[in-house]
């Protein structure tokens, strides 16, 4: 197989001092951005960008990459500990992460997540290394419709996100999209819902709403219970025990693949891959009451999919040279500062290169489980922390991270109002990830809805003539039909059991 | 639960018809055909006013599907941290225009950590100076954020 | 009481560290640049906008000592960020990227921005992005007729994609059609709310036939044999790529499209720090290493001093408003 043996060849490149160096610094700096809140990786790779004025193409693209999947390692530590999310794909880690964390457990959450990183991600790569090109070209295959059909398949995740009462799950998903709305449209120009006000032309960063919702209402949340710490008691566990590592062997590996899977698709968000793996296990759970509780397959799914999502998404970028996300697409830039064209081209000319990078991907996922691992024990420090402290700190943190995304104080106005409303939303028992959900997936839903009705001249019909969308939609109204027929099961369960007691 | 249930179902169908109006106001379809801007958000506030509608029925009906307690407001003495938080939370933002980033996330830090826990200034100081000294450079000098320049500084 | 004072010289001595900063800051405007430069970024990192302006802000830093950050504020297609500068004070510590994009393409669609369109300095135009028209690799069209009269006999059929209204790609395909006799409302005109990375993306899965690339993209998919050129918007044929007909050659010289970059500041900017600029960004289009980066990227500098990069701007703006109400792109 001439794959394997250019991987090998890859191997030889990157396992030089030089690029073993530097692909151990790009993923520490990788796991540093991911963990603060608002900084993602498009923003250090930015930043770091003039290093390419006197480094070699091959360690530069090689830290660079690091950056970019070292940041899906540390995303998920604010989720667990400080319930912020470091970015939009550590959301739903938060769901139950926090939880756990709460319940002395942060050892074992932060330590599935490394490890539930590091198997999708090494797995992923093996798809990345035999499949890529084809997988390419069949990605391209995804076009507006498809997309229309994936983001309503994506939309039945709500009715599972809504908890008992699921008119609160709808209003909230709702809400997700007019918030969505608010700005201007990019198709046709229009401001949507700005009320004349300027800054509210720039639409409504989801990062300051996310923040706003997770971080500071909870904090408003826990003044009113006089909370003393995260978890003041004595932490008992570090890692995880053998009955978790074996419920989540099968959730690793849906999470694999579904992760994977969308992460090849461009323009599909890291935070809508995250959920969908999230859902997933909480279907084919046996107990799935248990998510939103501290169940640790619930971060170890989302986890494992932001991870292998980025090794999917560099079969676009080396393949077509189609960027599939905002830190990609920087990562491009960097690429053609070095004259090295990727698509497939790339391969044929720059094999080493190419082969290089992959191989160093590899590498560079094994150091992030040595590190992160050992790590574990001191990040479970902060949840000693005492409230006092730490909740300023989380409320500076929040705010910072909320104006670094477009260097913007509005931004922070948003993320206390936010909070205010999670605040409200938390006490009248209105979910908060349905609201979550729809923003994030509001303007591809909205977009390629549109996009496929100008292909087609208006005519609807583009939707379910075309065999992908059909079958899409068509599994979106049977998952709908069996979400509710669950429902409506657990909740006579639930009856009968209240029945049986009084 | 049933008069939040009333409150938060009048609150939604205003909402709806705010931005509902606002979307038909919007422009048509480019081109004559397809979605205008306004279709997807005007759908969507027919979806909210129907959820509005059914919260206030439910609420008449008397029953409320998740038995939650109903919504008390904090005490203003008794959770006194709840309201100094949101007031510290509110002037941020609004006072870093004059004493600046670093003044002013000082100021936030001691004041919150000393007001909540029962330290001593000492303490609270040292605890305050670091995390801005810290915040500072990890975030303006190294990732060049243009805070916002106050009066003085 | 000694625990008081303690207590207070402690606070005394922790916000004298505090402000050491403040005491080590700024002075006077004499010598400008003194200290850092924000140049502001209107668009998200990765895009020709961003990495054009990284280019210049890395090249100018170095020459004149200080640094200049490339700061990214994105949202209401650059409105917002255009709120911010064109408000700022006109000290030349905050300037920004401008091009058609932000300028004579965007008020052509828009009527109803809050500022007008010469309510800034201009300082140069540094760039010019001549546009290509490709299709797939794939389709039946050889030449850029071909295209044409497919779109003249089965407009509804004929599908063309391009970013958000005020793009590019928007423009230029509709006064390619408009230029040829056919109607661009009558075809199938996608606009893809992701931009214009998205509308390459279809063309390549062959989601729509029609569509165009500026250089970089023109020389990566080009030679890696995915997309062919039909003709390219500039006056006259380019040298890296000689196989590509100008429009004028292909029959639709009315055609003639081509976007720019630049730097411009905030109104009523002061006359030494234009010169300043205009004279940093000039030198630097003459400076050798500054090109070979520009080579690499190919991306053609061709600098416009002050005065006469306004006049383009406003001789560009007429040109698109009337194209812009002509295919019913202005709201």
């Amino acid at each position: 197989m001439s794959a394997l043996s250019d991987l090998f060849a890859g191997f030889s490149v990157a396992l030089t001092f030089h690029n073993l160096l530097y692909c151990l610094i790009g993923s520490i700096m990788g796991t540093l951005v991911g963990v603060l809140p608002g900084i993602g990786p498009t923003s250090a790779i930015a930043i770091l960008l003039p290093i390419t004025s006197f480094l070699p193409p091959m360690p530069a693209i090689i830290m660079l990459a690091g950056i970019y999947y070292g940041a899906m390692y540390g995303g998920s530590t604010t989720s667990i500990l400080l319930n912020i999310p470091g970015e939009v794909a550590s959301v739903p880690t938060c769901l139950d992460g926090y939880e756990m964390a709460k319940q002395g457990r942060a050892g074992p959450a932060l330590a599935i997540s490394a490890i539930s990183s590091f198997f999708a991600g090494t797995i992923s790569l093996i798809g990345l290394t035999f499949f890529a090109p084809t997988l390419a070209d069949a990605a391209l295959v995804f076009g507006p419709p498809e997309y229309f059909a994936l983001m309503v398949f994506a939309l039945t995740m709500v009715i599972n996100l809504s908890g008992k009462d699921i008119i609160k799950g709808f209003v909230s998903a709702l809400i997700g999209f007019l918030i969505a709305a608010i700005g201007l449209d990019a198709v046709s120009g229009s401001a949507r819902f700005t009320f004349g006000s300027i800054e509210l032309m720039g639409g409504i960063d989801f990062i300051s709403v996310i923040i706003g919702l997770f971080a500071v209402a909870e904090i408003l949340v826990s003044m009113e219970e006089s909370v003393v710490a995260v978890f003041p008691g004595k932490i008992k566990g570090l890692m995880p025990t053998l009955h978790d590592l074996k419920t989540c062997l099968g959730t690793m590996v849906r999470a694999t693949f579904i992760g994977f899977f969308l992460g090849l698709l461009p323009g599909l968000s890291t935070g809508i891959t995250a959920f969908m793996a999230y859902d997933v296990e909480k279907r084919v759970s046996k107990h799935p009451e248990r998510f939103g509780k501290g169940a640790i397959e619930g971060v170890a799914a989302p986890e494992g999919a932001n991870n292998s999502a980025t090794s999917g998404a560099f079969v676009p970028l080396l393949c077509l040279g189609i960027p599939p996300g905002p830190a990609l697409a920087v990562l491009l830039g960097a690429f053609m500062i070095y004259g090295l064209q990727p698509g497939p081209l790339l391969f044929e000319h720059h094999s080493g290169f190419a082969w290089g990078l992959i191989a160093s991907m590899y590498i560079g996922n094994a150091m992030l489980l040595v590190l992160n691992l050992p790590l574990v024990g001191i990040w479970v420090k902060v949840c000693k922390i005492p409230y006092a402290i730490l909740s300023p700190l989380v409320l500076i943190f929040s705010f910072i991270g909320a104006f670094s995304v477009r260097n913007s104080m509005f931004d922070i106005w948003l993320t206390i109002i936010f909070g205010g409303i999670g605040y409200l939303m938390k006490k009248l028992n209105y979910p908060s990830a349905p609201l979550v959900l729809t923003i994030v997936l509001a303007a591809r839903l909205e977009g390629s809805l549109r996009e496929s009705l100008n292909m087609s001249m208006g005519n609807p019909s583009i939707l379910f003539n075309r065999p992908i969308s059909l079958g899409l939609i068509i599994l979106a109204i049977l998952f709908t039909f069996i979400s509710f027929w669950a429902r409506a099961k657990h909740l006579r369960v639930m009856e009968v059991a209240v029945e049986d007691q009084g | 639960m049933r008069k939040a249930d009333r409150i938060a179902g009048i609150l939604f169908i205003i909402i709806s018809m705010i931005f509902g109006v606002q979307a038909l106001k919007l422009r048509g379809p480019i081109g004559g055909r397809g979605i205008g801007p306004g279709g997807v958000p005007l759908a969507i506030s027919g979806g909210l006013l129907l959820c509005g509608i059914i919260l206030i029925y439910r609420s008449t009906k008397g029953k409320s599907a998740d038995g939650s307690h109903s919504l008390i407001w904090p005490h203003f003495k008794r959770e006194r941290n709840f309201y100094i938080v949101l007031l510290a939370s509110f002037a941020y933002p609004v006072l870093i225009y004059i004493f600046g980033f670093i003044l002013c996330t000082f100021l936030f830090l001691s004041l919150l950590i000393k007001v909540l826990g029962k330290f001593r200034w000492r303490s609270v100081i040292l605890i305050s100076v670091s995390s801005t000294v810290f915040l500072y450079y990890a975030f303006k000098v190294w990732f060049y954020m243009p805070f916002p320049k106050g009066l003085f500084w | 009481m000694k625990g008081l004072s303690k207590t207070f010289l402690s606070t005394l001595i922790a916000l004298f560290i505090l402000f050491c900063p403040v005491f080590a800051g700024s002075q006077g405007v004499s010598q400008y640049p003194t200290k850092a430069i924000d140049l502001i970024i209107a668009f998200g990192p990765g895009t020709g906008f961003d990495t054009t302006a990284r280019m210049i802000a890395a090249h100018l830093s170095k020459k004149w000592g200080v640094p200049i950050n490339p700061v990214n504020m994105t949202g209401g297609s650059g409105v917002t960020a255009l709120n911010r500068v064109l408000r700022s004070t006109p000290d030349g510590y905050m300037m920004f990227l401008d091009g058609h994009v932000l300028s004579s393409m965007l008020f052509a669609i828009q009527a109803d921005l809050p500022f007008k369109l010469n309510e800034r300095t201009f300082i140069a135009q540094m760039t010019m992005e001549p546009v290509f028209f490709v299709v797939n690799a794939n389709s039946p069209w050889k030449t850029l007729r071909e295209a044409l009269d497919f779109a003249r006999k089965e407009s509804a059929n004929f599908r063309w994609g391009g970013g958000a209204l005020g793009s590019l790609n928007n423009f230029s395909i509709s006064q390619l059609l408009a230029t040829a006799g056919i109607d661009p409302n009558s075809t199938a005109r996608v606009i893809f709310e992701q931009g214009n990375v998205a509308a390459l993306q279809a063309l390549l899965g062959g989601h729509v036939q029609f569509g165009i690339v500026t250089t970089s993209d023109m020389e990566r998919l080009g030679s890696a044999g995915k997309v062919r050129g039909l003709a390219v918007t500039s006056p006259e044929r380019l040298k890296d790529f000689p196989d590509i007909p100008t429009t004028k050659e292909a029959g639709v010289p009315g055609s003639n499209i081509i976007g720019w970059y630049g730097i411009s500041g905030p109104p009523n900017l002061p006359p030494q720090i234009i010169n300043t600029w205009s004279k940093g960004l000039e030198d630097s289009t003459k400076d050798a290493e500054f090109l070979t980066q520009a080579v690499k990227l190919k991306k053609y500098f061709a600098y416009l001093p002050p005065k006469e990069t306004r006049d383009m701007v406003n001789a560009e703006y007429e040109k698109y408003l009337t194209l812009a109400k002509q295919i019913g792109l202005r709201k």
